[in-house]
């Protein structure tokens, strides 16, 4: 069965909150935001909107947040939920955006998600139930009998995966050390990215071990922000603003909940997510400008070079080596904004950069060194959980 | 016995024999009498099939490090004492992986495909963890 809407739907509009440490405005504000500046960028009013999806905020109280916003920003939509699959749920409510406009059950969907994880602003009681902030928040997250007696962090599941790769394919402390020099190297030409100053190798080494094999500098950072994202018909959207990002492609697999019922720990289910956006868009990864993967911790990258098949299973760490082939002017630039590592990471809410930086490569935006020269077409991932949740999607103009 | 400050397991109806057998220091795991399938961690039905026809069966306790991280920044106050502490995947020989902590063994020292062998900490009068330790050779 194929109902595809490959290239008949597109991103028409994108806008980013203020982004770093905002600590003068709460989430919903950072939301508001966002998609104010979403919707001038393509030139379309909130009541022409009919669809709203939203992640939520990382204190997860708030029940129908979607609906909250939608009055906070005076829309009545046809089709609203909340979704939550962590860094994979970006690429899942563009595909549900997709899916929406392509049945007939919306026109233009507004997708928007922002946080406030670094100045809490707007958290009031709620802090105490978060307790010492993010990181003890998501440390939390495991197997309450047969995982947390333990002491296992988010963070390890990322290390117990780089591990295993060094053990079975030879990958070093240094090819992980290098990924983060080149997205570093690339938030530097990013005026809004939160590090940006350049990063070594011996730096990235002698950051504070977190969970051995990963140091400070191979982990994201805390941000606040957010942004928003303009979807509808590639019809529709060619009468706007802007040049349409037409999706092309895209692909989803989810896997388990638990790190410790992963089947493979080096071998993604990224590949099969990857199959189908390939397959959807007709292309494959010779034809993709640059790779927006989603680079929550330093191996994924390396997993995902090697699952979206730019190179073999294990070679992933010997591709990123040296920096040349994965920067702007090699083979396949990866994180051209500066990703998770380095440009803005307000947890849950941080994929959405990914496709905002793709869209602006598209579109030709964003100028400057920075810009990977005559980008038509590009890969987005999202990677939720413990490896549990994949996505991706290819953006293209034409 | 000092005051337990690290997570506790808080059996419930699913796991309170797995509990109440890790006190005896045997290490239990599932399988299913439909489908053969040995199961870990527990639940109330098989993950492969959804019987719920499930047995308790003792795991010879060995197995080998499928991969492992040494925790230098911990989860919360009370694993500081500890750190750096070793958090692994054990592979068991029955087939299922198990997280826990290899001890007995500086952090450094651990290998993957290291064997090993089941240990059991009494951290409480009812709860006793099962962690592993480096098998005798
Ligand atoms: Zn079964």
């Amino acid at each position: 069965m194929s109902h595809s809407w490959s290239r008949q739907v597109a991103i028409a509009g994108i806008g980013e909150s203020d982004l770093g440490l905002v600590p003068d405005k709460d989430p919903m504000q950072l939301h508001a935001q966002a998609a104010k500046r979403a919707l001038e960028d393509c030139g379309l009013k909130n009541t022409d909107v009919d669809g709203v999806l939203t992640t939520g905020t990382a204190n997860r109280l708030i029940l129908m947040h979607s609906v909250l916003f939608a009055e906070h920003v005076g829309i009545r939509p046809r089709f609203t939920t909340s979704m939550q699959i962590g860094g994979a749920t970006i690429i899942q409510m563009v595909i549900s955006a997709a899916n929406a406009i392509h049945c007939g059950m919306a026109d233009v969907v507004l997708i928007a998600s922002a946080d406030s994880i670094r100045s809490f602003v707007g958290y009031g009681e709620l802090m105490s139930i978060i307790g010492e902030g993010i990181t003890e928040l998501y440390s939390k997250i495991g197997h309450s009998q047969f995982e947390c007696p333990y002491g296992p962090t988010l963070i390890s599941t990322y290390a117990l995966a780089a591990t295993r790769h060094m053990h079975e394919y030879g990958t070093t402390h240094e090819q992980l050390a290098q990924v983060a020099v080149s997205i570093r190297k690339h938030a530097s030409m990013h005026p809004d990215a939160q590090k940006r100053e350049p990063l070594t190798v011996e730096d990235v080494l002698s950051s504070k071990m977190i969970s051995w094999p990963l140091t400070k500098d191979m982990c994201s950072i805390i941000s606040d922000g957010g942004a928003a994202l303009v979807v509808t018909s590639a019809e529709r959207a060619r009468d706007l603003k802007k040049k349409p990002v037409l999706l092309l492609g895209a692909g989803a697999r989810t896997m388990q909940e638990h790190v410790t019922l992963v089947d493979d720990l080096v071998g993604t289910a990224a590949a099969d997510a990857g199959r189908q956006a390939y397959e959807m868009a007709g292309l494959g990864p010779k034809d993709m400008h640059f790779a927006q993967f989603y680079d929550c911790f330093s191996i994924t990258p390396i997993l995902f070079l090697e699952d979206f098949d730019f190179c073999e299973k294990g070679d992933g760490g010997r591709f990123v080596e040296g920096g040349k082939r994965i920067e702007i002017g090699g083979e396949i630039p990866i994180v051209t904004h500066g990703g998770c590592h380095a440009h803005c990471h307000p947890g849950l809410p941080s994929g959405i950069f990914h496709i905002t930086e793709a869209v602006k490569q598209l579109r030709g935006e964003v100028g400057g060194a920075r810009q990977v020269k005559n980008a038509r077409v590009g890969l987005v991932t999202g990677l939720g959980g413990h490896f549990s949740c994949h996505t991706a999607l290819i953006l293209g103009t034409d | 016995m000092p005051e337990y400050l690290k997570p506790m397991p808080v059996p419930d109806h699913i796991t309170e024999t797995f509990w109440a057998a890790a006190r005896q220091h045997k290490l239990l795991i599932q399988q299913c009498r439909d489908c053969g399938r040995n199961q870990f961690f527990p639940q109330s039905s098989c993950r492969a099939c959804l019987s719920e026809n499930l047995e308790w069966v003792e795991a010879s306790g060995s197995g080998k490090v499928y991969s492992y991280t040494i925790i230098h920044r911990p989860p919360s106050a009370s694993f500081e004492e500890d750190a750096p502490y070793t958090v692994a995947l054990v592979e068991l020989g029955e087939g299922v992986r198990m997280m826990s902590n290899i001890i007995e063994i500086e952090p450094d020292q651990v290998r993957v495909g290291m064997p090993v062998h089941v240990v059991f900490e009494d951290i409480s009068p009812t709860i006793s963890l099962p962690k592993f330790r480096p098998a005798a050779t």
